[in-house]
């Protein structure tokens, strides 16, 4: 271990921050009469991997927004370690579902990338260092001087994922990631995400509708149920890591996993 | 003749070659009314142009010339500033967008030339009121261009604006700024043929230097085919400054994909 901590980022230690506690959380959009969520409580421990599953319309991109402080509720509150949010706490990465409302077409990859770093006035040599590494840790080494539309859809998400942990956040918020993507680009950002998940352990809260992934992602799947949103059942899920695409997913207790979630979400 | 190695020959030579086959026809159409006695008063093509060959001898012209295309830059310059400045803040801020929206409404529909008489007091018979009236006029294309790509970018980086946690000095350099380059230059481009077409009235109205005064100086002296000759010369001097711009527009949108 001691030779793999002089490559390893500052924040190597098992996560002690980026804990999120969500307390009967509300929300309504203006101009409608129904809330999206009503009283939504659940708390997601430092470091962990938790995807939110559920019926499409059930609020869950309305959450991570809650989440992340670019809504704010109307009753109830989140709070990162311990803090409520009311706006984009620092320390936080957001990986939106549509890559071209988040890439600048203007900047290069490496551009883009350093964007948070440029923005938080971390110096110039600083940047080019880190934005190398996370590039490389990214699998996209070599496309710094690219322009984003040079780039296939995967690797865009890849960049927009490379400048959300370039500041190594606390917490790292992902809606829909790779909703887009073909199965085999979706398997590959899957490992990647997973593997510098591993290094750098945010608290990593991703929004998903595909119950594959969630399993095959998360620590923890919340599945929320809809109108208003609410959880509906808390799923830990036990495989050992490093997972596998193709073994992880064949084993037994993936399958039985993933057809209870679907009965569950089915019956909703 | 040279033989260079040309993959599409027949396409790349057609494209000037209509353009002058054109222009060829305009002329002999020209040259068909004058003969034919149609119209008085104008002088033929033969005589316009032994007349512009003449005026290129000298260096009046193109002292003109000189003037009118320092003065004309000059304004594009002013407005492209202003433009870019009070279009991005206009865009930026959607409270910033409303206070501003009336009063560039109201002024955006004030013919230029109905300022000549103001800025002439104001500014004096020289260059400044030159500038001042053609950035005037350039500088509407160049500002609702800005405000308009502005609004766009910051509906679309609204939210990542916020979570990478930008104020609006950053957000003008890192996103407005770069964001308008494609409305600046389409702004300028347009605004070019406007700040020509104003520095030209002012000089022939009111100030006695460039490429509008030798118009007026020679109409006065009723040396036609010199008016005419500056005439066509203040054309082909249009036609530069719109291929200077649409090479700046290739260049802006080309580093930009």
């Amino acid at each position: 271990m001691t030779d793999l901590a002089s490559t390893s980022p500052p924040r190597s230690t098992p996560a002690s921050t980026g804990q999120i506690d969500v307390a009967g959380l509300s929300y309504r959009y203006p101009g409608t009469d129904d809330p999206v969520i009503d009283g939504l409580d659940f708390t997601v421990e430092p470091g962990r991997f938790v995807c939110i599953v559920g019926p499409s319309g059930c609020g869950k991109t309305t959450l991570l927004r809650l989440l992340s402080g670019l809504l704010r509720p109307d009753a109830g509150e989140v709070q990162i370690d311990g803090t409520a949010v009311t706006e984009p706490p620092p320390g936080l990465g957001f990986v939106f579902q549509d890559h071209t409302r988040a890439l600048l077409p203007w900047r290069t990859a490496a551009r883009n990338v350093e964007f948070g770093l440029e923005a938080a006035g971390v110096p110039r040599a600083e940047r080019a260092e880190r934005v190398r590494d996370v590039l490389r840790r990214v699998h996209l080494p070599g496309v710094g001087h690219r322009y984003p539309a040079q780039l296939s859809g995967g690797m865009q998400q890849r960049l927009q994922i490379a400048r959300a942990l370039v500041a190594q956040p606390r917490v790292l918020l992902m809606d829909e990631p790779f909703a887009a993507l073909d199965a085999l680009t979706r398997y590959a950002l899957e490992d990647g995400l997973l593997e510098l998940w591993a290094e750098l352990r945010p608290t990593v809260v991703f929004v998903t509708h595909d119950l594959d992934e969630a399993i095959y992602l998360a620590d923890t799947v919340i599945v929320l149920r809809r109108g208003p949103a609410r959880v509906v059942r808390t799923v830990p899920v036990e495989f050992a890591r490093p997972r596998d695409q193709a073994a992880t997913r064949a084993h037994a207790d993936f399958v039985a996993m993933r057809y209870e979630l679907f009965e569950t979400i089915r019956a909703l | 003749m040279t033989v260079t190695l040309n993959l599409t020959p027949t396409r790349r030579a057609a494209r000037p070659l209509l353009g002058a086959i054109g222009v060829g026809i305009a002329v002999v159409l020209w040259a068909a009314v004058v003969g034919l006695r149609l119209v008085e008063g104008i002088p033929g093509p033969v005589d316009v142009f032994s007349a512009l060959a003449g005026q290129l001898g000298t260096p009046g012209l193109w002292a003109a010339t000189v003037h009118t295309v320092l003065v004309t830059v000059a304004a594009l310059a002013c407005a492209a500033v202003a433009g870019v400045l009070v279009g991005a803040i206009a865009g930026m801020s959607v409270s910033a967008g409303r206070l501003l929206a009336s009063s560039i409404d109201t002024l955006r529909f004030v013919p230029p030339v109905a300022l000549i008489p103001v800025v002439l007091l104001v500014l004096g018979f020289g260059v400044a009121s030159e500038i001042a009236v053609a950035a005037f006029a350039a500088v509407w294309p160049i500002l609702l261009g800005v405000a308009t790509a502005s609004a766009g970018l910051r509906r679309r980086y609204a939210d990542v604006v916020r979570v990478a946690r930008i104020g609006p000095a950053r957000q003008l350099r890192m996103i407005y700024l770069p964001g308008t380059v494609p409305a600046v230059v389409t702004g300028i481009r347009t605004g070019s043929a406007l700040a020509l077409i104003l520095v030209i009235a002012v000089e022939m109205l009111a100030v006695p230097a460039g490429l509008g005064h030798e118009v007026r100086f020679a109409g006065d002296a009723l040396a036609l085919p010199t008016m005419y000759a500056n005439i066509v010369w203040t054309g082909l001097i249009g036609v530069l400054f719109d291929a200077l711009s649409r090479l700046g527009d290739r260049l802006a949108r080309g580093t930009a994909p």
